[in-house]
């Protein structure tokens, strides 16, 4: 009963900081809404955004946001098994979204259009970095609960650890959407 | 049967979330819709999508009393709410007011009421 109170405070502590988190990336959407057409002789968002890449890293952001949902009732159900299948599908998806958001990156550098060359890039890349460096975080922090969870067995730590990283990812995929609609969709 | 029920808000909330994400996507490649009227729809379905995903996701509807995560959520929300609204209107404002043109300051002289 104590465990269970202390959990419940971990968990309102972690919320917290997700929504001070979340208001860090409010005021970067506002930057970004309000520099959006300050394009400086650069290209808009129109001409540079490919839709069916950006719909396909959308896609598996949400698949991996709901593997890693089912990674935690697996291991509320104590089946290691399916627990690891979970997470390695989580950590596979996670690492290929973050690697088509870089390749993104280094497309828009490769043909010059870097954060120097407008108000718009600045932001944008600002934003979108911001996301994708939340996500290099969560992998890693992905990583060590694998490693963990490889040396003990699904204690009630694990899955308070689990259940904070799933919040985390979840929170995560919900500021893509984001990102999804206001920059690229509506641009 | 809880884990059942779980595993099944988890599949709903995925495949509205899917549902939600694809709508969006195929109104702006067809161009269904456009201008104000384009950017309204793709914010009423962002926001449906954040409501799925708290309901289905976060559970944040189910919290047991006292509902101190909503309560955090719901004030977060309201500072994001006046940032956010706040610095369009500000910047767009001042954007407008700043339009140094000939043409730009006869606009806003007429708009404004103080043509000669």
């Amino acid at each position: 009963m104590v465990e269970h109170k202390n959990n419940d405070k971990t968990f309102l502590g972690f919320w917290i900081y997700l929504m001070t988190d979340l208001i860090m990336f409010a005021v970067l959407f506002a930057t970004f809404a309000v520099l959006r057409n300050n394009t400086f002789t650069g290209p808009s968002g129109e001409e540079i955004f490919n839709l069916p890449f950006v719909l396909a890293e959308t896609l598996i952001l949400l698949t991996s946001s709901f593997t890693c949902g089912l990674a935690v009732l697996a291991a509320r159900k104590g089946d290691k098994k399916q627990l690891y299948s979970w997470l390695l599908g989580t950590l596979f998806l996670g690492f290929a979204f973050l690697f088509m958001e870089l390749s993104e990156f280094q497309e828009l550098i490769h043909e010059g259009y870097t954060w120097t060359k407008s108000a718009f890039l600045s932001s944008y890349f600002t934003l979108i970095g911001t996301h994708g460096l939340h996500i290099a975080v969560g992998l890693f922090w992905l990583i060590i609960l694998l490693i963990k969870l490889s040396t003990s067995e699904i204690n009630s730590s694990i899955i308070r650890k689990l259940t904070l990283f799933s919040l985390f990812w979840h929170f995560l995929d919900i500021v893509w959407i984001f990102i999804f609609s206001i920059v690229y969709l509506i641009a | 049967m809880k884990n059942t029920s779980e595993t099944n808000s988890y599949i709903i909330g995925f495949s509205l979330a899917l549902l939600l994400t694809l709508t969006a996507y195929f109104t702006v490649v067809n161009n269904f819709l456009d201008g104000g009227i384009l950017v309204a729809a793709i914010m009423l379905l962002a926001f449906l999508q954040l409501f799925v995903q708290a309901s289905f996701f976060l559970h944040l509807w189910q919290e047991k009393n006292p509902r101190w995560n909503l309560l955090v959520f719901l004030s977060t929300f309201s500072i994001i709410v006046l940032v956010v609204i706040g610095s369009l209107w500000i910047m767009n404002n001042l954007d407008y007011r700043h339009d140094n043109t000939h043409e730009g300051v006869q606009k806003i002289l007429e708009k404004e009421g103080f043509s000669r």
